[in-house]
């Protein structure tokens, strides 16, 4: 089976908040000087799904991220991890903070190439959180998506088998190969990489695409504050023992 | 004249709020010259649907597939894909897990925006504004559709309903197709079940300091004494003592209860991300500096595993 990971390059999901401001324009959210950045964590879990899918069924593993050469340590993470290959496909900041520009870059790269067999990405990224691009270059390879995956099942070199995430249950679907994944957290543990595969992993050669990004673009952002905090007038402290403020939280709930 | 596809997923724990909160969208965008119509997916097994404001609607279909296919995240991108042909430049639907599937497949097939997590939908200059939080709710990030195609799932405040009347609707059938993607069966999640948090009017919701997964069990036998819905913070699901469809905040599921608990939750933004639009917010945690106190209606500060005892005791 050959596989291909998205990945993507974030701010720290941690980051304090008052490194985080919006431009005078109101068109760009602009990040501190010092601010941190790391993989977005879904695709940790999406590199982890492909690792283990190589060990049981055997496959190859791309690695794939479209930026510039700051998200190469990512992609030497996924490597020391157990990827095979990684391809940066150079994407400039701007076009980065599109998805229409990021999906239409990563489409072009892939089609280079013969169709993978299985695309795993994450289900969403940590700064933007719309979870687009991976169905924007399912769309563009042709190729059906399913969201959130929290387990597999089997696969082979026709079908694979999974577990969707729904509101009360997880549903089990067979997909006909070529398919996108697009995993949660609950799907693996990400393995941390040994001190022989991270040696491996920083001599390895990342392969760098260039791209063209035309045609669609996405209607520009605005961007504003935070909405204000929930309004309260003052929060009433319940005082007393244990049984005072049991008594007072079932009063709050009607009973 | 613009064309716009409110989607919505009829099933047996459908509140009549959402029925409200579409009609009055679809009421708004009126304004911005949109002629709405409204698609039903119907799971309760019925042949008709009482369609809650349905006047507020030019047209109302509802479907049932011809066999199990889940919660439709993947029946609904060919249902909606056909139903939403050219003529249409909006479709929109709740920020639910399965519209979460479908919905960006849909907006991908039309290259249309898709907005995830939209709090506001606004008409300005004859067009529509689509708002929602970004970079862990710490900055909103607004959207001026003009002319373009969007596909938007609403996660904000339940909404009044407009005047208008109620309306009755047959459901036809519409076959599944045989895709790439065959749904084989539902396997019950690995938690206590109860009261789906989607439209639940109350909430108990655990967090890290609950302290682990036997602890867990507490909770979840609260919650079903007092006929609440099971939510969790993160940090809680990512323990494993519940699954991720409780979770509740910027990357969960935003809920409007009329009482929400919050045990053991330090109040981190991501998670007061998802319940701004409860009525009441009763918050019980031992650090009495807790940011979830700043935010909250009444406040409880003791170590939560004495206090819900005690509580369960009085039931
Ligand atoms: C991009 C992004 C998205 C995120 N999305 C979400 C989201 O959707 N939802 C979400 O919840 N989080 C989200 N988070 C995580 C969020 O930032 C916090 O880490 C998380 O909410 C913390 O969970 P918690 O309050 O349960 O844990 P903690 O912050 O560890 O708080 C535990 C609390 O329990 C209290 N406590 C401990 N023992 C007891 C006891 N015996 N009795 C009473 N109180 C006790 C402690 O005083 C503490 O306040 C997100 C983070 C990122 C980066």
């Amino acid at each position: 089976m050959d596989i291909v990971v998205l990945i993507k390059k974030v701010p720290d999901p941690n980051l304090p908040e008052q490194f985080v401001s919006i431009s005078d324009a109101q068109d760009e959210v602009v990040l501190h000087a010092s601010s941190q950045y790391s993989i977005n964590l879904y695709d940790l879990n999406a590199v982890e799904a492909a690792i283990g899918l190589k060990e049981s069924a055997g496959a190859t593993v791309t690695v794939v991220t479209a930026d510039d050469a700051s998200a190469d340590q990512y992609l030497r993470r996924a490597l020391a991890m157990g990827a095979d290959n990684a391809i940066r496909v150079e994407l400039d900041d701007k076009s980065r903070r599109d998805s229409f520009k990021t999906a239409q870059a990563l489409v072009s790269a892939l089609k280079q190439k013969s169709i993978p067999s299985l695309v795993i990405a994450g289900r969403q990224s940590s700064d933007e959180d719309a979870g687009y691009v991976p169905y924007l270059v399912a769309h563009g390879l042709g190729i059906p998506a399913l969201a959130p995956i929290v387990s597999i099942k089997s696969a082979s070199e026709r079908t694979i088998n999974v577990g969707k995430l729904a509101d009360a249950s997880i549903d089990e679907y067979e997909l006909t190969l070529p398919a996108m994944l697009l995993v949660s957290n609950e799907i693996n543990k990400p393995r941390t990489p040994g001190l022989k595969g991270v040696m491996a992993a920083k001599k390895a050669t990342i392969e760098v695409v260039a791209s063209e990004p035309g045609g669609v673009a996405g209607v520009p952002s605005k961007y504003s504050p935070k909405k204000g905090q929930r309004a309260i007038e003052a929060t009433k402290f319940i005082e007393g023992s244990d049984e005072d403020k049991a008594a007072a939280l079932l009063a709050a709930l009607d009973k | 004249m613009k064309n716009a596809l409110f989607v919505l997923h009829n099933s047996a724990d459908t509140r009549s709020s959402e029925f409200a909160t579409l009609a009055a969208i679809a009421t708004s965008i009126g304004n911005a010259g949109y002629s709405s119509d409204l698609l039903i997916l119907d799971t309760t097994g019925s042949s008709s649907v009482n369609v809650k404001h349905g006047s507020a609607f030019r047209n109302v279909t509802a479907v049932a597939p011809d066999k199990a296919v889940g919660d439709g995240a993947d029946y609904l991108v060919h249902i909606v894909g056909k139903a939403a042909s050219a003529a249409v430049s909006l479709v929109v639907g709740f920020g639910t897990i399965s519209n979460r599937n479908w919905a960006p497949q849909v907006a991908a097939s039309f290259s249309a925006e898709f907005v995830t997590a939209c709090e506001l939908i606004e008409v300005a200059d004859n067009a529509l504004r689509v708002t929602g939080p970004v970079m862990g709710a710490m900055v909103q990030k607004t959207l001026s559709l003009g002319d373009r195609n969007a596909v938007v799932l609403y996660s904000g405040e339940n909404l009044a309903a407009p005047e208008g009347t109620d309306i009755v609707v047959e459901v036809s059938r519409e076959p599944a197709e045989q895709g790439a993607v065959r749904f084989v069966a539902s396997e019950a999640l690995p938690d206590s079940g109860g009261i789906p948090l989607r439209g639940a009017s109350k909430v108990i919701s655990g967090g890290l300091g609950i302290g682990s997964g036997e602890k867990w069990r507490l909770i979840e036998e609260f919650a079903a004494k007092v006929n609440a819905a099971v939510g969790a913070s993160r940090a809680a699901v990512e323990m494993g003592w519940v699954p991720s469809s409780r979770q509740v905040g910027f990357s969960g599921q935003k809920v409007s209860p009329d009482v929400y608990v919050a045990v053991g939750i330090s109040g981190a933004v991501h998670h007061l991300a998802g319940i701004g639009g409860a009525k009441k917010i009763v918050a019980i945690n031992k650090d009495p500096e807790a940011s979830i106190f700043k935010i909250a209606d009444v406040g409880i500060v003791g170590d939560y595993e004495q206090i819900v005892a005690a509580a369960m005791r009085k039931l």
